[in-house]
């Protein structure tokens, strides 16, 4: 039997829980549909249908009520001025649950909550955003490279460079002491550098 | 506290476990993409559930 499992705790304390619910709540108002997963939808359901039905009759105490749980005044503004107003005519069961199935990661059931007058529209397939890599890779021209603001640029040509590049190949934040070694035997930003930084943008 | 006295064998232990495993899952078929899927889930294959797309697969 299913009875008596509503009032999951979630392994939260209640400030979490509800700070938590709060954030949800927020959040299904403001974008009418939220990802979650299918336990902490069907705890967030009757709070959010209940939300609803208080709005439903404006007024200081109805206001005061759901701004208990929603933190923010303009969601509020639109849980009465929109939400509420949408219902009417609805006696309860302003939301569904659409279930996803396990995700991946920790396996647990994927879950929808929405309003039961969402209107879904499927995102046409366009020409894939740039991406912050691919514009790395762009600029870089065909190599990734981690910018880095400490790191000299090679010298060309320079023995005494490429020994102490082979001498500490990968360095750290420049110590304190290495700055002034590093001044003289390496010339920094100067000469045609082969990493990213300066190729940016060209 | 009370000790194992004899190790018990890979065989042991792989029998004890021959009736752990799990049932697969039920599946279904998606009646828009004719896919299997779990029942009662959005189709993961065209996002479609009770008849209407509902998510962007
Ligand atoms: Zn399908």
């Amino acid at each position: 039997m299913m009875h008596n499992r509503a009032g999951r705790k979630l392994r939260r304390t209640t400030s979490h829980r509800m700070a938590m619910f709060s954030n949800q709540l927020d959040s299904l108002m403001t974008h009418e549909r939220i990802q979650t997963t299918l336990t902490k939808a069907k705890e967030l359901r009757p709070l959010a249908e209940k939300l609803i039905t208080a709005a439903k009759n404006d007024g200081v105490s109805a206001r005061r009520k759901v701004s208990q749980w929603i933190p923010d005044r303009t969601t509020v503004k639109k849980v009465f001025e929109n939400i509420a107003p949408r219902f009417v005519d609805r006696p309860g069961g302003y939301t569904r649950i659409l279930r996803l199935g396990a995700r991946k990661g920790d396996a647990a059931e994927a879950a929808i909550l929405e309003f039961v007058d969402y209107r879904f529209e499927p995102k046409e397939k366009g020409p894939r955003k740039e991406s912050l890599s691919d514009r790395a890779r762009r600029a870089s021209g065909g190599r990734v490279e981690t910018v880095r603001k400490d790191k000299p640029e090679p010298e060309e040509g320079g023995d005494e460079g490429a020994a102490e590049r082979k001498a500490a190949p990968r360095q750290p934040k420049p110590g304190r002491g290495d700055k002034a070694a590093k001044g003289t035997k390496t010339a920094p930003k100067k000469g045609p550098s082969r990493t990213g930084p300066s190729k940016r943008g060209a | 506290m009370p000790n194992p006295k004899r190790r018990h064998s890979k065989a042991r232990r792989d029998k004890r476990r021959a009736h752990d495993a799990l049932p697969p899952p039920a599946l279904s078929d998606c009646p828009n993409c004719r896919e299997a899927k779990q029942p009662h889930r959005v189709c993961p294959h065209c996002g479609h559930y009770k008849g209407r797309q509902t998510i962007n697969a």
